[in-house]
């Protein structure tokens, strides 16, 4: 399999006014084209760091970053960050309208995935009559439209509720596998990254290095909320779990 | 169909709203009623104090004169051009400070400092700049609503939500577009607290103009009415001013509620 990204020797080091604060230090990893990485670690080692540098967001230090020639990155953040005064439909074809790159089969392709998620009655309505997780599906649309082959997903489902957490990672699992996308994801909850990734990096803390590197075998890989049954599930869970320095 | 408790709570809910503006009329009533009982009895003087029949009075004495509504457009007019001017510059200016971060780290000290200035201590100055006529009250309602504008909505422009911000740089949006997909809509959907603060900062303006130079509108008449010792005019005067800024109040507050839906 190809590269889609390899990071060499990344180091990222914000400066404020009192602090220099180290977030990444030797950083290098190979990202494998339709693969799915997982990034876990304890909060504040320096994984948002990390996506933001891969999304272009804020500047390295130092280091290299290599993507394949026809990566074309989308960002999932956290908070769906829907603009309230856009209807449903038209919050999806944000990032179209910005690009530049609005046609009529990119708006019918919105409509599919709005069908698909059992948005499409709410297509003209605006965000404050959705419930959280059919807001962070919007923000999911908001993304494939733009039909990226690299998905970065920081802590996608933390603000949602258990339930819609496992049919939302089932569905985002399909999409990316389906569309032989690759992503990486950040979470902090290792059962999360276990029924998901391919691979998973765990972080030391902050300045966060690699601690250890995992891919997941499982006996019956499937969508995560039957990976979540599997027998080696708690194995690679434990394994990991014991691997973080969780500061309390 | 709703159930009996639920129409005994919103029958409830009801009597009691009515209940409250009752007592809002009832105590206007009253006051008027007290008011004009003092005056009749002797117990205040009403060349100082004036009073209700005297005040209905000086209204007709001006509706027959033909001047009160002269005067009532003329102050609506000049706090409808301040407003609207003062909105669209304040607006601007505070676009251009949002664009270049640098000029706004300039000039922010000075904004503070003209803000907190009495715009009155300027009268002579703006007098001496914009002769005796509507031109001068403008330009001090202008002082005072559009330096207050730039500050509410530099604000509104300075607290965009971070993560909207970084989503729209994740699409690589350049600055023009954050402006006009993100910065300008948003503020619009919370511009109606601006206008609230404008509209009632324009009459203020307009007043106090009209105290300084004018020789027509309501601030004139109160003027006028001083300077003459008529405080049956400046009394009127002042019910009428209250009945302009409450009138501007709802129109605002109806749109707010129009845009709300
Ligand atoms: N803009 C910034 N300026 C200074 N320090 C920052 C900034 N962003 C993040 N940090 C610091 O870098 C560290 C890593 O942050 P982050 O990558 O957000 O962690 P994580 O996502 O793993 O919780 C934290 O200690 C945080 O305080
Ligand atoms: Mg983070």
């Amino acid at each position: 399999m190809k590269n889609i990204l390899s990071i060499k020797n990344l180091r990222k080091t914000y400066h404020t006014k009192n602090d220099e604060i180290v977030a990444v230090e030797n950083f290098s990893y190979d990202f494998k084209e339709g693969n799915i990485i997982a990034i876990v670690g304890p909060s504040g080692c320096g994984k948002s760091t990390i996506l933001n540098i891969i999304g272009n967001l804020i500047n390295k230090s130092d280091g290299e970053l290599i993507f394949n020639d026809d990566c074309k990155i989308g960002y999932m953040l956290q908070e769906d960050c829907l603009f309230p005064f856009r209807t449903i439909i038209k919050n999806c074809l944000l990032g179209l309208e910005i690009k530049k790159e609005i046609s009529s089969k990119n708006i019918n392709y919105a409509n599919q995935l709005l069908k698909k998620y059992g948005l499409y009655d709410f297509k003209n309505k605006y965000p404050n009559t959705l419930s959280g997780g059919m807001k962070q599906r919007v923000a999911l649309i908001r993304t494939l439209v733009c039909n990226p082959n690299l998905i970065l997903l920081d802590e996608p489902f933390s603000a949602i509720d258990y339930q819609t957490r496992l049919l939302l990672s089932d569905d985002i699992y399909k999409i990316i596998k389906e569309e032989n996308k690759t992503a990486i994801l950040i979470t902090h909850n290792i059962e999360e990254a276990v029924a998901l990734a391919d691979n998973i990096i765990v972080l030391s803390n902050r300045p966060s290095k690699i601690k250890n590197i995992y891919t997941i075998n499982l006996f019956d890989k499937s969508i995560p909320s039957i990976n979540r049954r599997d027998k080696n599930f708690n194995y690679y869970c434990d394994l990991i779990w014991k691997d973080i320095d969780f500061n309390v | 169909m709703y159930s009996y408790e639920h129409k005994v709570f919103i029958k409830k809910n009801k009597n009691y709203k009515l209940l409250v503006n009752f007592c809002q009329f009832t105590l206007i009533i009253f006051f008027i009623y007290l008011w004009q009982f003092l005056a009749d009895k002797n117990y205040i003087n009403v060349f100082i104090l004036s009073s209700p029949k005297r005040i209905i009075d000086t209204l007709i004495k001006l509706h027959i004169s033909n001047n009160l509504y002269h005067h009532i457009l003329i102050t609506i007019y000049e706090t409808m051009i301040s407003f609207i001017l003062g909105t669209v510059i304040g607006f601007f200016i505070a676009s251009l400070l949002w664009w270049n971060k640098f000029l706004f780290k300039v000039l922010e000290p000075y904004l503070t400092v003209l803000n907190s200035l009495p715009k009155i201590a300027l009268g002579p100055i703006i007098i001496i700049w914009g002769g005796a006529g509507i031109k001068s009250i403008i330009i001090m309602a202008l002082l005072i609503s559009t330096i207050i504008t730039i500050i509410n909505v530099t604000e509104y422009f300075n607290n965009i939500d971070q993560n909207k911000l970084k989503l729209l740089k994740s699409f690589n949006a350049n600055k023009k577009q954050i402006y006009f997909k993100l910065v300008f809509p948003s503020a619009i959907s919370g511009i109606i607290n601006t206008l609230k603060i404008n509209i009632s900062m324009s009459l203020i303006g307009v007043t106090m103009g009209e105290f300084l130079v004018s020789k027509e509108g309501i601030g004139y008449l109160i003027v006028y009415g001083s300077q003459t010792f008529n405080l049956n005019l400046v009394i009127t005067g002042v019910i009428v001013l209250s009945i302009i800024s409450a009138l501007m109040y709802y129109i605002v507050f109806y749109i707010e509620k129009k845009l709300k839906h």
